[in-house]
């Protein structure tokens, strides 16, 4: 059977809903058409835009592909599809309804127990409760396809957290705007609309009724597979990003945790699935949860979309029997149909199974995203044998799938080539029922067999233009919002686990910055005289690098000087070389996104990029040095333009604490290991140079290169930045600045900060750099044990909660009572 | 039908919580949820509770007892007022039924069998056929492997049975308990006795849940201390819960359990007076 092509019809022309586009883009010649085709993948590259593959061991994502064509659907259609989708969503509700209630659905045998009883995804302790706003459905997604003659049918339900309806609102404001002159001659229905439905519909669902509720977007974390969109949604809708960790449950109340201490949160928009929302009393594994969740939300303290339980329902097994649950509780057949499926714990179902077994795919039946769904048609008789072996031993933990051709769609602006289409469309709750968004996250799929498969072949999406009818709506070109808010400073209602972040991503830059110029003094010598390295240096910089653990003894030991520093670089088992603290930078700035302007996230991104792949071939020294001189250029460029730029509060003085002391640290380490050794005129001088200040040295004193002047510049000058006093004095101003509890004592950040400061001011450096130097030693020591336990009372102040959790141990009940017997 | 009334029962726990909360669960077992916000390197929960044992009230020349495991077995899917029950027919967490159970149970469950002799002949085969072995198991060997090597502790000793039974199409559950810790007069000192218990239970229509020990070859009487009841042990850990920061811990667990001659109402004269 022929696939259904939706662009041409069967004598080659474009349907008439495709003539408008067909002509538009008939009228671009090559160059105009590679002028779009740059333009939208200029804007995805801006966005960076991405979607991390679960299964790819160093945590790497792809970028997002889109096509430039988007998918056109005209209005009848879409009407018809739209009305069949919101019956299919309260279908499941009602099903949700049933099932955490009476379950008369199995009571009554229209479907066995099993199904929810056997169900993993059943939640027990949800049983009996009752969700605020009393919808068991706020967002619903379905996957559909079209068959050979024209029926959309379904081929997976999400129910817990669907994703993709801020890729679909991405995939919108690329093309939306590039494509707007036949956007605005369409007529094209804008999506969002659908989103402050949502938004209204999630906020509706605040058990206290105040103006404005706080609504956050609870997201696994920056390494989950769709974070990009868990972030874009978040700023789109003016909700806070947050993760399980920033929250926690007090009494039966959820709360966020910032700086200021705990605020109230009445909703939460989740992109956790059910068993991973809370180690109490679901998977206690779970570190992506807030514990106590289960008895907030049962205590209706707190709204949830979806309530929590709803996953249920998305179980492949429930596909089988829509259905018969639609005559049950509608008395109607299924609007919206699924591709066949069958649950093979049925005897005659597993027998038709069995007697067509290659047109089939067989696939867990509760819904396990990570196992593979199994083709019967591509596996050896013997593989089929062993398949079906297995599927009589637990029958009902498998379904069948029979996948229909799907309809085929052009891909890229020369429609040269073509792929199966899939559609992934969204409702939300709105009052009693359901609206649909007039769009949908197109997908498209190249490959020979064109399935839909999860962590399949890569797929490219496509915007999808539903067209207007109404003549009313204003014609505009979709953009971000721009929110009505009041006057505000600061920005305290943050959670403190960002600032955490911004801290730290202000120690990565920093430490990358210092490290960058150490290795740097190495490289230099041997690239610009061709010479040989002083020995003095061959010795001291590897000895230093181990001492900031960039490098380890053994290392230092094994491996001579350039070797040391190429490890410095590159080497990534390493968690200090440049390239593992850039890609702590990189997960950083994913993180902190919505706090960076977008040139501050241009320029990091310059950074990160710049060694975001191991060499391929050797490097020479040259190149090596070259590569650095970029790379601190670059973090030259992010301290300027936050220096400049950022707002005073908050996040810069945790950026810049994380910088001082880095800073403070660093110098004080050079001091100790570099200058230390020996205090030659080599060595002085590549320390001056390492911290910048050689030209200011020169100026002062000429060549006169001598230690208490060179180690007053670098310690005590506090008009010198890169000075180890004019770090301490910069935090003494941020620690001040910070809430405290109490003016008075002195926080014990500030109380060391201080004494730092007094050893240094009333340091004799003459006496200190006298004879071996001990004196000045022990200062360097002191101060980086100082600066250290400032380090640790910031976190036990601001950031205590960044610490794990982990569920009590479940095992040894019975053993270890035996041993107390005995 | 009462074997067991709780007299009086409290829980204290150090530190203090800041706040507690008193539910049931979906089985009705009582559950208490505290919170703990205090740092604290050591968590003390002591529960503890005065009851009433009294015998098992079952004949078993009970007419009921005298229906085959097939009837029973049947009866489960056609009666309505055995839907509480379908329940425990199903797989759980840790108990997932399979034909290397059936095969296992099979030799006892013969056609026409009567159901409460089956049980007891089921109970002290799992009693002769498997070892008490507490270094051969923890909470995460697989039912499978106990299965195979017939070695283990009394929870994997009720996980079997209760895998066997539900793979024959019967519907079992698992019991958490205490034992009595000191034998009368002339029995043997029970196995298991001075720490948590675990036992299975089977369900016949009309008349309820038919506990069985096949740790001990017995059916529980004024020995055994029902805590609670779940699919598996999964579901009725004595304890479970979230601590936040810190580094390993570890759990011990003490039982004590004593008999008190007096009589409940003198008992609880005692402490009004006191």
């Amino acid at each position: 059977m022929q696939p259904y092509h939706e662009f041409f019809d069967e004598n080659g022309r474009p349907r008439p809903h495709q003539e408008p586009l067909s002509r538009y883009l008939g009228q671009h010649d090559a160059k105009a058409v590679q002028k779009l085709h740059l333009a939208v993948q200029g804007r995805l590259l801006e966005q960076e835009v991405s979607y991390n593959i679960l299964s790819s061991p160093d945590g790497a994502s792809r970028n997002w592909v889109l096509d430039e064509v988007p998918h056109v659907i005209s209005p009848e259609e879409f009407a018809s599809l739209a009305d069949a989708l919101s019956e299919r969503a309260h279908l499941l509700e009602a099903c949700l309804e049933d099932l955490y209630g009476p379950q008369k659905l199995v009571r009554e045998g229209v479907i066995p127990a099993d199904v929810v009883l056997g169900n993993p995804h059943f939640f027990r302790s949800l049983h009996g409760a009752r969700p605020l706003g009393d919808r068991r459905l706020v967002l619903y997604a379905a996957d559909v396809v079209k068959t050979s003659d024209g029926q959309y049918v379904v081929h997976s339900d999400r129910t817990a957290a669907p994703t993709g309806s801020g890729y679909a609102l991405e995939n919108r404001l690329v093309i939306g705007q590039i494509l707007a002159e036949p956007f605005r001659e369409y007529r094209i229905r804008k999506v969002n609309r659908f989103f402050d439905l949502l938004a209204e519909s999630v906020r509706s669902l605040s058990a206290r009724k105040i103006i404005d509720p706080r609504v956050v977007l609870l997201t696994p974390g920056v390494h989950d597979e769709s974070s990009f969109e868990h972030g874009y949604l978040a700023r789109y809708q003016g909700f806070e990003l947050v993760e399980g960790r920033d929250l926690t449950v007090r009494g039966q109340e959820v709360f966020l945790k910032t700086l200021e201490g705990l605020k109230r949160v009445d909703v939460i928009l989740r992109r956790i699935s059910d068993d991973w929302c809370d180690p109490l009393e679901l998977r206690a594994d779970s570190v992506l949860g807030v514990s106590g969740l289960v008895e907030a939300s049962r205590a209706g303290t707190v709204g949830m979309a979806n309530p929590l339980g709803s996953g249920l329902v998305e179980s492949p097994a429930f596909r089988a029997y829509l259905p018969q649950i639609s005559e049950a509780l509608f008395s109607r057949p299924l609007a919206l149909p699924s591709i066949p499926t069958r649950h093979l714990a049925d005897s005659l179902h597993r027998q038709e199974v069995f007697d067509t077994f290659t047109d089939w795919i067989i696939r867990p039946a509760y819904g396990d995203r990570q196992a593979a769904p199994l083709r019967v048609k591509s596996m050896s008789p013997s593989e089929q044998e062993k398949l079906r072996a297995e599927i009589l031993e637990t029958p009902a933990s498998y379904v069948a799938e029979n996948w229909p051709i799907a309809s085929r769609v052009p891909i890229g602006l020369n429609m040269a080539e073509e792929g199966a289409l899939s559609l992934r469309l969204f409702a939300c709750a709105s009052g009693d029922g359901f609206t649909v968004m007039p769009g949908a996250l197109g997908r498209v799929n190249d490959s020979p067999d064109g399935l839909f498969l999860e962590g399949e072949s890569a797929t490219i999406s496509k915007d999808v233009w539903v067209i207007g009818t109404d003549d009313a709506e204003p014609v505009e070109v979709p953009r971000m919002p721009e929110p009505l808010v009041e006057i505000r400073r600061g920005g305290v209602d943050l959670p403190s686990r960002l600032f955490d972040d911004i801290y730290w991503l202000g120690r990565y830059t920093q430490r990358c910055n210092c490290n960058a110029r150490i290795i740097r003094a190495g490289l230099e010598p041997i690239q610009t005289e061709g010479s040989e390295v002083p020995v003095e240096l061959v010795a001291a910089l590897p000895r230093t690098l181990a001492a900031l653990q960039v490098l380890s003894p053994g290392t230092i030991k094994k491996f001579g000087l350039e070797q040391c520093l190429f490890m410095a670089i590159y080497d990534r088992s390493r968690g200090n070389s440049i390239s593992s603290a850039l890609s702590r930078v990189h997960i950083l700035t994913t993180a902190t996104r919505s706090r960076l302007s977008s040139d501050t996230w241009g320029i990091l991104r310059h950074a990160t990029e710049l060694y975001a792949k191991a060499p391929v071939e050797r490097v020479s020294s040259q190149e090596a040095a070259d590569r650095l001189d970029a790379l601190l250029l670059s973090l030259a460029a992010f301290h300027g333009i936050t220096s400049s730029n950022m707002v005073r509060g908050h996040a810069w003085v945790f950026l810049e604490m994380g910088r001082r002391i880095e800073q403070g640290v660093f110098v004080l380490t050079l001091l100790t290991h570099l200058f230390q050794a020996g205090r030659s005129r080599i060595l002085m001088e590549a320390l001056l140079r390492i911290c910048d200040s050689l030209l200011t040295y020169r100026s002062r004193y000429l060549s006169n290169l001598q230690p208490t002047p060179v180690v007053d510049l670098v310690l005590t000058d506090d008009s010198n930045p890169q000075s180890v006093i004019f770090q301490v004095k910069r935090m003494l101003a941020c620690v001040r600045s910070l809430p405290q509890k109490t003016p008075f004592p002195l926080s014990r950040a500030e109380q060391r900060l201080v004494t730092l400061e007094t050893a240094l001011l009333t340091a004799d450096l003459g006496k200190a750099c006298k004879g071996e130097g001990r004196a000045l030693k022990e200062i360097a020591e002191e101060g980086i044990n100082l600066l250290w336990q400032v380090s640790d009372d910031l976190t036990q102040t601001y950031f205590i909660h960044a610490s794990r959790s982990r569920a009590i141990a479940p095992s040894h009940w019975i053993g270890a009572g035996l041993e107390a017997d005995t | 039908m009462v074997f067991q009334e709780v007299l009086q029962s409290s829980l204290s726990v150090s530190p203090t919580p800041v706040w507690t909360n008193q539910g049931s669960d979906y089985f009705g077992n009582f559950v208490d949820v505290v919170e703990v916000i205090e740092p604290h390197d050591r968590l003390v929960v002591t529960a503890s509770s005065e009851i009433n044992l009294g015998p098992r009230l079952m004949d078993s020349g009970m007419p009921l007892f005298q229906t085959s495991w097939e009837s029973v077995r049947d009866r489960l899917l056609s009666d309505p007022r055995c839907y509480e029950a379908r329940e425990m027919l199903l797989d759980s967490p840790l108990v997932r039924r399979h034909p290397k159970l059936l095969e296992f149970a099979q030799p006892t469950f013969t056609p026409g069998r009567p159901m409460l002799e089956a049980i007891k002949a089921f109970n002290e085969r799992i009693f002769e056929e498997f070892t008490y072995d507490p270094g051969f198991s923890d909470i995460a060997t697989p039912l499978g492997q106990v299965l195979r090597e017939k070695r283990g502790v009394c929870q994997d000793f009720a996980h079997v049975a209760v895998g066997a039974l539900r793979s024959l199409g019967l519907a079992a559950r698992y019991v958490s308990g205490y034992l009595e810790t000191r034998p009368p007069a002339g029995q043997p000192r029970l196995v298991g006795a001075d720490a948590s218990h675990a036992w299975a239970s089977a369900y016949v229509p009309d008349f309820g849940w038919v506990a069985f020990d096949p740790t001990n070859n017995l059916l529980p009487s004024e020995r055994h201390i029902v805590v609670g009841w779940g699919r598996d042990f999964s579901e009725v850990s004595p304890l479970r819960g979230v601590v936040h920061g810190g580094g390993a811990h570890t759990v011990k667990v003490s039982v004590d359990v004593e008999p008190r001659p007096e009589k409940p109402r003198n008992l609880q004269q005692q402490q009004q007076s006191s």
